[in-house]
């Protein structure tokens, strides 16, 4: 038996720090995810898609985004079955239970509304623990499968939840923690054959037969690995499993790290950023270090204001930044500056190198000193 | 640049003049019209017009009337030229330009005129040429010295031209207006993220506040849900309890009715009991009552036997009493006879002798009467009363005085008789020897007998007392006719018999009054009939013997018999009747008796028949045994019904009723809470249901990227904001500090050529334009503007030395002064004859002027005359 293993689409999800012109892309292309997960589904025969929560970013989305999520979910050939996660859960609010998902909701997507079995297809049954509030107050994996037997052979059972297990959890003190060693115990007792989670947007084996699939797209530039979903496959006899990772996002959240301290380090820095691919699905957070000349850091800042067209996000993520400008005599000296200006010019560079914010006022004073100087000479 | 010579022909009103230039100073001077002004003219057009112009200003300059081509010839040296430079224009126009040093060249037409130009921009600055050249009129103005090169080269630092950075100031401020007005206040772009910050904040805020509240809300419905699962357990454990504390208090329900039936049958008992209680007594009751009729009946005989006994007794003694009564009776009549007898016998006496006194009284009383009448009757016959003659009396006197008066005024007659021939006068005779008068008031007739008969007539007397007379005698006519009477006599005489009528009358009145008394007069006649009634037949005369007095003692003593003979029979009578009540009494007493015997032997009959029926239905003894048995009865059910109230009161019915009040109230008021919480949730619902269609989170995600995208553009905006403002007050403020160093050497200059003029307390002001901003004398500041006429013209003369002296010589210009310092006087000319001296040391000077003298002092100056 194979199903595709995913979570935590987070649909109708937004980024607001990207550029105008991306924040459209970047919202289509979770839909568009979720179509490249459908299409996959038909390429390897899987049985059915099930998605480990989180499928909708929040609740309290406007409800536009159920027509455009059941008209990607049409296409697909075989049952879904969604579970609510800490983002969508099943409280008052929920998105599940709004007019706009209930009389539309196609016949072969399924919700996982309760922890009461749910055959997917014959022979395989689908234990969920769907949140019902943001905030459980126990570990609802282990709730709903406690009173679990042993499957029968030929029969498979596959255990869906959401939320951090205990070996990743930072957070010890949360209630809904999922033990882990509980998990591992039913897998070892034969009371279930695969634990799909969400939650974790990078693709992540817990332990054997223990996944978090992560998000199909790329969410946040902490991800280490998105982008990925899981084709899962289990001997109906020898509850055996094998799980295959397949990429099928298109963003990528990136942060490129570089020192620059001359004109050919920024230069070298160029070659780096046009080397990326896909720009106009890319977020780059640029951490940059050093010194620059103010001729090299004016090309810079013309460099990062062409990369600002190109990729989706190209933003100096200033908590790291550390670069600094001087006036260097060479770059001046072309300009054969004279008289007061040459006064100007000194008396910012003595002041770019002032330990205080100033400093960066006068660097860029100089950049434009440089620049109006270059182009009137 | 130096002008050696220069020859105008047929220019303006000079046909042919030659003028040569000193190094130095050069005086030109000649009188008005003679074209002194040409000159300068000349040398602007040379340079300034083609021979091919056509211009007015150069048309002006043929001369008048003649058909000839203005021409002029200059002689000049310039950088390393020497050049002699000719025009002519309007007729046979032609340029030509002889370069006589570096290398001799030969040029004409347009050719010469461009390299002319080329040459003067290479050596010389136009600018400072024009600047230097001041044509009449244009002495008070300053030069334009801001964009002489020259004068800039000679003022930069060791010679070195300052670069151009207007392009550069001009981007700067370029870019600084993008960010910042004029005045510094933000503007554009900046100033409109700035300004839509807060509002997109706010939304942010506001939309961020939703979502939570929208959170909020949701948790609220969770917990309002949990709530409501809370109370529908706790409403079915009551339901529950309240079903038990139902069951309990059925069950004690049935022992307070098992107990309520022992209560009842105790209760009937009690009252069997009370009823065979009642029997006995009765029973008793009756026994005794038949014992003390018994009784009575035995003391009603004995007291009947008695009183009989007295009432025989009390019958006797009134029988003897009835009797005494009668005997005293008979007494009373005998007396009463005899008292009657002596009262009539003594009234009848006294009757008869009142008859007579009322005869007698009577007798005198009419004879009075009579009197009264007749006086009455005269008094009524007699009209005239004593008061009527009194004033008849008055009437004829009032008639005499008439009279009287009438003859007064009459004739009066005197007659005396002399003789005794018989004399009459009306009748009268008169006397001899006496005289006798009369009045003539009616015809009086004297009658001398047989002598004369003589009437005399009275005359007309008065007529007032004719009327008075008339009068008098009408009024008194009058009364004697109302009084009957014809003289006053008669009236008195009438008078008097009233008057004695009515004495009579009073007098009779008065003894009739006397009569009379106080008595009724009709009264006496009515007590004389009665007495004589009373006084009966006169002539009896049988009880005449005995007298009043006699009468009257035996009146009393038979009066005295029958009182005595009344108080015995009074005592008598109450003596019988008192013994007839006693009698009465004695008779009642017995018939009480009698009546009380029989009324005790009817009711002992009675009670014995009762008795005896009583007895024969139920014996004394079954009556005792009744009783013993119902009170046995009692005894037992009141224990049955004390076990049942035990048993009662230890299911504790009060906790059990208070246990199932309480559940009840426990079933209500959690029905009420669940319904309030059912509610709750119902609405909160509605309100997720309501917002949950807004898309909050959609709207916040716009919100944000709006804020960050203003705040980073903003960011953007500020920095470039920043940098542009610190890059332009840092050149600015270098900018001018180099422009102060800059006209530092111009400055000093114009102070040192002006304190020959206005003395060693001058300083002025210069601006980066290299114009005169002010001057200060001792401290007091002027504006230019604001300075006199011939201040102004010598500061700006002044200036534009001071840059003919700054000015390298080969690389400067002639200063031209046409026509100046008209407005200074002799002091300050003599003083600029000094400065011109000195300036002309250096530079070259050409003065034009029509009033040579007043430059007469400049030392080492060349005077030229014009014409």
């Amino acid at each position: 038996m194979r199903f595709i293993a995913t979570g935590d689409w987070q649909l109708g999800m937004t980024a607001h720090y990207l550029s105008e012109e991306a924040r459209p892309r970047f919202h289509r292309a979770r839909l568009d995810a979720v179509a490249r997960i459908g299409a996959l589904a038909a390429e390897k025969n899987a049985e059915f898609v099930l998605v480990c929560g989180d499928v909708f970013e929040t609740n309290q989305l406007d409800r536009a985004i159920i027509a455009r999520t059941f008209e990607v979910l049409n296409a697909f050939t075989v049952p879904v079955v969604l579970l609510p996660g800490n983002h969508d859960p099943l409280d008052a609010a929920s998105i599940y239970d709004s007019q706009a998902f209930s009389s539309r909701v196609p016949s072969h997507v399924h919700v996982l509304r309760s922890s009461d079995p749910f055959t997917v297809v014959p022979g395989v049954e689908i234990i969920g623990a769907p949140w019902s509030s943001k905030h459980p107050q126990g570990d609802l994996v282990a709730a709903a499968t406690k009173d679990l037997a042993e499957v029968a052979a030929g029969d498979i059972r596959i255990i869906a939840g959401h939320g951090a297990v205990s070996v990743l959890d930072p957070d010890r003190e949360s209630l809904a923690t999922i033990d882990t060693d509980h998990l591992q115990a039913l897998l070892r007792d034969d009371r279930a054959q695969f634990v799909a989670l969400g939650d974790r947007h990078a693709t992540f084996e817990v332990a054997d037969r223990i996944w978090y699939p992560g998000a199909p797209e790329v969410t946040s530039r902490r991800e280490t690995d998105p982008g990925n979903v899981l084709v899962v496959d289990i001997d109906a006899d020898t509850h055996r499993a094998e799980v295959d990772k397949i990429h099928v996002g298109t963003w990528a959240f990136t942060v490129i790290e570089a020192d620059l301290n001359s004109t050919e380090d920024v230069s070298e820095f160029e070659e780096r950023m046009n080397a990326v691919p896909d720009k106009d699905r890319t977020a780059v957070w640029l951490i940059l270090r050093g010194t620059l000349p103010t001729a090299a850091k004016a090309r810079l800042d013309e460099q990062l204001d062409h990369f600002s067209d190109l990729f989706a996000l190209v933003s100096l993520w200033e908590r790291h930044m550390d670069l600094a400008v001087v006036a260097a005599d060479d770059d001046f000296a072309d300009l054969g500056l004279s008289g007061y200006l040459q006064e100007t010019l000194d008396e910012l560079s003595t002041r770019a190198t002032a330990d205080d914010d100033s400093a960066a006022t006068a660097q860029d004073a100089l950049g434009l000193l440089f620049r109006f100087a270059r182009s009137g000479s | 640049m130096r002008l050696h010579s220069i020859r105008l022909i047929d220019y303006r009103a000079i046909s042919d003049a030659t003028v040569d230039f000193s190094s130095g100073v050069t005086i030109v001077e000649g009188p008005n019209e003679v074209g002194k002004s040409s000159i300068h003219q000349a040398i602007t057009q040379l340079r300034e017009d083609k021979d091919s112009s056509r211009k007015a200003s150069v048309k002006d300059t043929q001369p008048v009337g003649s058909d000839v081509g203005p021409r002029v010839n200059l002689h000049l040296s310039t950088g390393d030229y020497e050049l002699r430079y000719s025009k002519r224009w309007i007729k046979q126009p032609f340029t030509e330009l002889s370069i006589l040093k570096p290398v001799p060249e030969q040029l004409s037409g347009n050719e010469a005129h461009e390299r002319f130009l080329a040459i003067l921009d290479e050596t010389v600055d136009v600018d400072l040429l024009d600047a230097l050249d001041v044509a009449q009129g244009r002495s008070l103005d300053q030069a334009s010295l801001a964009e002489i090169k020259a004068l800039h080269g000679a003022l930069g630092e060791a010679g070195d031209e300052p670069a151009d950075h207007d392009a550069f100031l001009d981007r700067v401020e370029s870019e600084y207006l993008r960010f910042f007005t004029a005045k510094g206040k933000e503007t554009g772009e900046l100033r409109r993220l700035t300004e839509q910050l807060p509002a997109a904040e706010e939304q942010y805020r506001d939309l961020v506040a939703r979502s939570a509240d929208m959170d909020a809300l949701v948790d609220r419905h969770a917990r309002a849900t949990e709530r409501l699962k809370g109370v529908r357990a706790q409403l079915e454990s009551a339901v529950t309890e309240r079903k038990d504390a139902e069951a309990a208090v059925q069950a004690v329900s049935g022992l307070k009715t098992e107990l309520d039936r022992a209560l009842e049958r105790a209760s009937a008992a009690q009252r069997e009991r009370q009823r065979a209680e009642e029997a006995r007594d009765r029973r008793q009751a009756l026994i005794t009552e038949v014992a003390s009729a018994e009784k009575a009946v035995k003391t009603a005989d004995a007291a009947l036997e008695k009183v009989t006994a007295a009432q025989q007794e009390e019958d006797s003694t009134l029988a003897e009493a009835q009797k005494s009564l009668e005997a005293r009776q008979a007494e009373l009549v005998g007396a009463q006879d005899q008292a009657k007898s002596a009262s009539a016998e003594l009234a009848r006496v006294r009757a008869r002798r009142e008859v007579d006194t009322l005869r007698k009284r009577l007798t005198d009383i009419r004879q009075q009467e009579h009197r009264v009448a007749e006086a009455k009757a005269t008094i009524g016959s007699i009209i005239v009363t004593a008061k009527d003659v009194e004033k008849l009396g008055g009437l004829f006197t009032e008639l005499r005085i008439a009279q009287n008066a009438k003859t007064a005024a009459a004739a009066q007659i005197v007659a005396r008789r002399l003789g005794d021939t018989a004399v009459s006068i009306d009748g009268t005779d008169v006397s001899k020897g006496s005289a006798e008068e009369f009045a003539v008031t009616s015809e009086l007739q004297i009658l001398v007998d047989s002598v004369v008969d003589i009437t005399v007539r009275p005359g007309q007397s008065p007529a007032e007392l004719d009327r008075a007379l008339d009068s008098a005698q009408i009024i008194l006519d009058a009364e004697l006719d109302r009084l009957g009477v014809t003289t006053l006599e008669q009236a008195r005489e009438r008078s008097e018999v009233r008057t004695d009528a009515e004495a009579v009358l009073a007098e009779a009145s008065s003894t009739l009054r006397v009569l009379i008394g106080d008595d009724d007069r009709d009264g006496l006649d009515a007590a004389l009939t009665r007495a004589e009634h009373l006084a009966g037949d006169p002539a009896d005369t049988s009880g005449t013997a005995a007298s009043i007095d006699d009468l009257e003692a035996r009146v009393e003593s038979t009066s005295a018999a029958v009182d005595d003979a009344t108080e015995q029979v009074e005592t008598a009578r109450t003596g019988l009747e008192r013994i007839r009540t006693d009698r009465d009494e004695a008779r009642v007493a017995a018939v009480r008796a009698q009546s009380t015997r029989e009324q005790a032997a009817t009711t002992l009959q009675n009670l014995s028949t009762r008795l005896s029926a009583d007895r024969e239905a139920n014996s004394d003894e079954s009556l005792d045994e009744a009783l013993t048995a119902a009170a046995a009865t009692l005894t037992q059910l009141e224990a049955q019904a004390a076990a049942a109230r035990s048993a009662y009161e230890a299911a504790d019915p009060e906790t059990l009723e208070m246990r199932l009040q309480n559940a009840l109230q426990l079933v209500d008021s959690k029905q009420k809470q669940q319904e309030k919480d059912r509610q709750e949730v119902d609405q909160l619902s509605a309100l997720i249901d309501d917002r949950a269609a807004e898309g909050i989170y959609d709207k916040l995600k716009a919100a944000e990227q709006n804020v960050e995208s203003i705040r980073s553009k903003l960011a953007r905006m500020q920095r470039q904001a920043n940098a542009i403002r610190l890059l332009r007050d840092t050149v600015l403020a270098h900018k001018e500090e180099a422009q102060r160093r800059y006209v530092a050497p111009f400055k000093e200059a114009i102070e040192k050529l002006g304190r020959v003029i206005f003395g060693q307390g001058l300083s002025v002001e210069i601006s980066e334009n290299l114009e005169i901003v002010s001057r200060t004398l001792d401290g007091r500041t002027v504006a230019f503007d604001a300075l006199s006429g011939g201040t102004k013209e010598q500061l700006a003369l002044i200036g534009r030395l001071a840059v003919a002296t700054l000015v390298d010589a080969d690389a400067g210009a002639p200063v031209i002064l046409d026509d100046a310092f008209g407005f200074s006087d002799e002091q300050r000319l003599a003083a600029l004859n000094v400065i011109l001296g000195n300036v002309g040391r250096t530079a070259q000077v050409i003065l034009l002027t029509c009033q040579p003298d007043r430059f007469a002092s400049i030392g080492g100056a060349e005077t030229v005359s014009l014409g």
